[in-house]
């Protein structure tokens, strides 16, 4: 069990609140990390969905029916080649049928969610994003404001779990050094800034032994010596003057009651 | 002693300045890590919107429209910037650049001499990554005809997006900076009280030069482990000294000694004062202070608990609440916080007994407990009903441990230290009140309003625990001073007097009145209404407190010089009433700031002259009841005043709406303190000074 001294104690609990603080400051700061990663991911493939839609619901306007749209399978293959974050784009028909996928088996599954009840809503807005986790879903509608069919972007969570990792392993690097740094000053500025309650503390020890053993009558008489006047200095003499007066008044008292005791 | 104090101030600065140092190198090493982490994604953007923008304006060219000539192409700039905040600027230019479609916060003139100085025309400015100029992450994209550039977009991304996102972190640290100092404080001075412990308890046996009680305490006293070995060699050789002062004492007083022995005396006496002041220092008449100190950290551990939901408590109630016939749920709302705020009224004179039955340390561990389970079960409420019986709870709690902790001040004190005693009392709720709606808005918005309650009980237990661990079970003859019960007869004696009575109705209830009702009711449901988030409902709240710790000092020490307490009553009212009409000038979130800052600042210069006023008004009930027991009146109004406040802005605020509930809360503030200046100018002039703050909400 380590000594507990004053200079332990005081050491304990500035090494807590700093290392509490700086915790604290770290976890706040990747909280607004991962809101601003969130929203950069929400509204890239926000955009990119948009930006489709808009696509496919050009050709919508020419009247044709969305399952038979020329060109799709190859506007999805090249947007989703120019971004690694993409895992799938598909689009459905209003009944959760897949029509067009770049991932060519799921072409004519059926893709139940939430996201076709809301579809499914009479008057549903046309420009309505769902979000689910990794996936956004944007209705299509043709000219008269109809919902159609639906655009699916899928998006690799992994990709940004394995970000989110990085940053936390980073500035859980970062507090740990600072916490590191910061608990050596923070050992040496106690150390020196305490100094003075250590060495008053030894001293009044040492004093007080001594005052200890000299009233006991094992020991020669302790000196305050020439220590700078401090206030245990001060306290240490007025012990001193006090055992020394108890000493006196017993010398003198005892020879001023010993002639009447003396006496008849 | 100096020693100590000078120590605490020294390693105080030390903890300050490793604290912002350590803060400020956390955040600088988080947003170098960001920004890598981050920048790629953002150029990734800028550059999809770039492709995106040069395919639509390729298809307009390809069916023969003239660059110059396109139609609506800034319209589409805008509503895609619009969108996309970190987007600074969006420019289309020609292929000799003479032409330029441009939406964006920066000057058309500055970013196409911008873009002519980083990518001069016909230099493949295509770029995969993007270039970092003026401030601006730039992307572009060739615009194509035939697979021939015929202008370009450029995309200019905001370089210091990542920088102005964590720069919202800097409230955070600042939160968590005053947080951890203060907690500093309250560790540094509760290890220095255990250090200089038993050099104060030596000084206290010479105070009390005779009690062999007192000595005999020094040697059995149960010490904090670092100093016992002092604390014992100290005991023996005041033991020593003490037996060695009696015999001879004995033997110069006895029968038939002559007169000079007695004398011989006179130099030893004067030694052991000497002792006695050397201890003690200038702490002189604090022999309690360890004691106290003692008390503080349980105190504030449980106030904070309590104070962490002050940002939302009015929003988790609304989520609560049910219509109730007869009532608007506007009242409905703030039924939960006027029934707390009875209960703690009404503690004081119920619970007096209780103090004296259990012991403070008893009462305030059972106090804690109570309202650690108030708080738990605050959490889990499902229903208005069961909010109000979770809230009645922890009112009983919070209103058992005020008792228990005035009253260990009142033990642990004489008349020569209680006004320091009870300041150190006021200092832990101060505190508290300071870091908890801070604390408490940055966890609700973290971990919801229901988990706040739990971190909140978990806290009121904590200070069970460290009331249990770090008071001393009190001695037989330190019984708290028996407390008279509350008599309706007296009760109605000090309101018949006139100046009494005004001075509780026209100055005491309304300032507790805008204190709940503005600041702890109408501030969290309307900054909320702004869009403000908890964490900055709670900052804002923590101005109010922040300005009462820093200023209640000062102004009390300005009452004591210039004198005259009522005009500092006055202008104290006055000032908290007008700074909510601040609102008709504007019903922003700043005004919002300036009000509460406002009304810290009045209160702060306010509340201490107004006890001053109440043995000036009453000093023929002050002879027959004691000032203590009119005091306690005084303070009972003045809670029951807290209590109605949420009520009057409840039943305000349907008809009137939230500012003009706010302003019409500030005329009557200013009202009342006018009237108040009037009926005390109209009897006699009043004495000078001041009486020390008795602890309050």
């Amino acid at each position: 069990m380590l000594p507990t001294t004053t200079q332990t104690k005081i050491l304990v609990a500035m090494l807590l609140v700093l290392v509490t603080a700086l915790t604290t400051t770290a976890t706040l700061t990747y909280f607004i990390y991962d809101r601003t990663l969130s929203a950069q991911v929400g509204s890239r493939f926000e955009f990119i969905a948009r930006d489709l839609k808009r696509k496919i619901e050009a050709g919508l306007d020419l009247g044709l029916p969305l399952g038979q749209l020329d060109n799709v399978n190859e506007l999805l293959r090249q947007e989703l080649i120019t971004d690694d974050a993409l895992v799938s784009l598909a689009i459905t028909s209003a009944k959760g049928v897949i029509l067009f996928d770049t991932e060519r088996g799921n072409v004519g599954t059926t893709q139940p969610g939430p996201w076709l009840d809301a579809l499914a809503q009479p008057g549903a807005d046309a420009n309505r994003l769902l979000q689910e986790e990794g996936r956004l879903t944007i209705p299509l509608a043709n000219s008269f404001g109809k919902v159609v069919g639906a655009l699916q972007v899928s998006y690799s969570k992994a990709y940004y779990d394995r970000k989110r990792q990085e940053t936390l392993f980073d500035l859980a690097e970062v507090t740990l050094i600072v916490l590191l740094i910061g608990g050596c000053i923070g050992v040496a500025g106690v150390q020196f800034i305490s100094r003075p309650l250590d060495h008053a503390v030894v001293r009044l020890e040492a004093a007080l032994r001594a005052i200890l053993l000299r009233i006991h009558g094992n020991a020669a008489p302790v000196d305050a010596g020439a220590e700078p006047e401090t206030e245990i200095v001060g306290f240490e003499r007025s012990l001193l003057v006090a055992v020394s007066a108890v000493e006196r008044a017993e010398v003198e008292i005892a020879r001023a009651v010993q002639p009447t005791a003396g006496s008849p | 002693m100096q020693l100590f104090r000078t120590l605490r101030r020294r390693l105080f600065a030390f903890q300050i300045l490793l604290l912002l140092i350590g803060s400020c190198a956390v955040a600088y090493g988080a947003l170098r890590s960001f920004e890598a982490n981050l920048m790629p994604d953002l150029t990734r953007k800028g550059d999809l919107i770039a492709r995106s923008l040069a395919g639509q304006m390729q298809r307009a060219l390809d069916y023969g429209v003239a660059f110059e000539q396109l139609g609506g192409v800034e319209d589409l700039f805008r509503s895609i910037r619009s969108a996309n905040p970190e987007i600074l600027f969006i420019t289309a230019t020609d292929g000799e650049g003479e032409h330029a479609f441009h939406a964006g916060e920066a000057e058309k003139g500055s970013v196409l001499k911008i873009l002519h100085e980083t990518m001069p025309a016909g230099e493949g400015r295509e770029t995969h990554g993007a270039v970092p100029a003026a401030g601006f992450l730039i992307v572009s994209r060739p615009i194509t005809v035939a697979d021939q550039p015929v202008g370009w977009i450029h995309v200019g991304v905001d370089a210091n997006f990542v920088q102005q996102q964590l720069s919202e972190i800097f409230y955070d640290i600042l939160v968590v900076l005053i947080v951890s100092l203060l907690l500093t404080f309250e560790l540094l001075l509760l290890i220095m009280a255990n250090a200089s412990a038993p050099l104060q308890a030596l000084q206290s046996v010479f105070d009390h030069a005779g009690s062999g009680d007192r000595q005999a305490r020094l040697r059995e006293e149960r010490w904090p482990r670092e100093v016992r070995h002092i604390a014992l060699a100290l005991g023996e050789v005041v033991a020593w000294l003490n037996d060695r002062y009696a015999s001879l004492a004995k033997a110069a007083s006895g029968q038939g000694q002559p007169a000079g022995a007695a004398h011989r005396l006179a130099p030893l006496a004067e030694a052991l004062s000497a002792l006695g002041s050397a201890a003690g220092g200038q702490d002189a008449g604090r022999g309690g202070q360890h004691g106290l100190v003692s008390i503080r950290m349980p105190l504030f551990v449980f106030f904070l608990a309590e104070e962490l939901s002050r940002s939302f408590f009015p929003l988790y109630a609304r989520s609560l609440a049910e219509p109730v016939a007869g009532l608007s749920p506007e009242i409905v709302i703030s039924l939960p916080m006027m029934l707390f705020m009875l209960v703690v009224a009404f503690s004081q004179p119920f619970g007096g007994p209780w103090a004296q039955r259990l012991g403070a340390r008893r009462l305030l561990i059972i106090g804690a407990v109570i309202g650690a389970a108030g708080l738990a079960l605050t959490a889990l409420a499902q229903s208005l009903w069961a909010l109000l019986l979770w809230r009645f709870v922890t009112a009983a709690g919070y209103g058992l441990v005020f008792v228990a902790g005035q009253s260990y001040v009142v033990v642990n004190t004489d008349p020569k230290n209680r006004a320091w005693g009870l300041a150190m009392f006021v200092g832990s709720v101060l505190a508290a009140t300071i870091c908890g709606p801070a604390i408490g808005g940055i966890l609700a918005e973290r971990i919801g309003e229901r988990g706040t309650f739990c971190v909140g009980a978990g806290l009121a237990l904590l200070s069970a625990l460290l009331a249990a661990w770090l008071l001393r079970a009190p001695r037989p003859e330190q019984t708290a001073a028996r407390v008279p019960p509350l008599r309706w007869s007296d009760v109605r004696e000090v309101l018949a007097n006139p100046r009494f009575f005004a001075l509780v109705c026209l100055g005491a209830m309304p300032a507790k009145i805008i204190l709940t009702g503005f600041l702890f009711y109408l501030a969290p449901l309307y900054l909320a209404s702004l869009g403000n988030t908890p964490s900055a409902t709670g900052r804002m709240m923590m101005l109010y407190g922040l300005l009462m710790v820093l200023l209640t000092p000062f102004a009390a020490r300005l009452v004591d010089r210039i004198g005259h307490p009522v005009l500092f009553v006055v202008v104290g009212g006055l000032t908290s009433g007008v700074g909510l009409l601040g609102l008709l000038w504007s019903d922003g979130t700043m005004m919002m700031v300036a009000a509460i800052g406002i009304l810290g600042i009045a209160q702060a210069t306010s509340i201490t002259p107004q006890l001053a006023l109440v043995p000036a008004a009453c000093r023929d009930e002050c002879r027959r009841l004691g000032q203590v027991t009119v005091i306690g009146f005084f303070r009972l109004f003045e809670r029951i005043g807290s209590a109605l406040g949420p009520l009057i802005a409840g039943a305000l605020l349907e008809p009137l709406g939230y500012v003009a509930t706010m302003v019409a809360m500030g005329i009557g503030m200013a009202t009342a303190s006018l009237l108040l200046g009037l009926v005390w100018n109209s009897s006699e002039r009043q004495p000078k000074g001041s009486v020390p703050a008795l602890p309050g909400e």
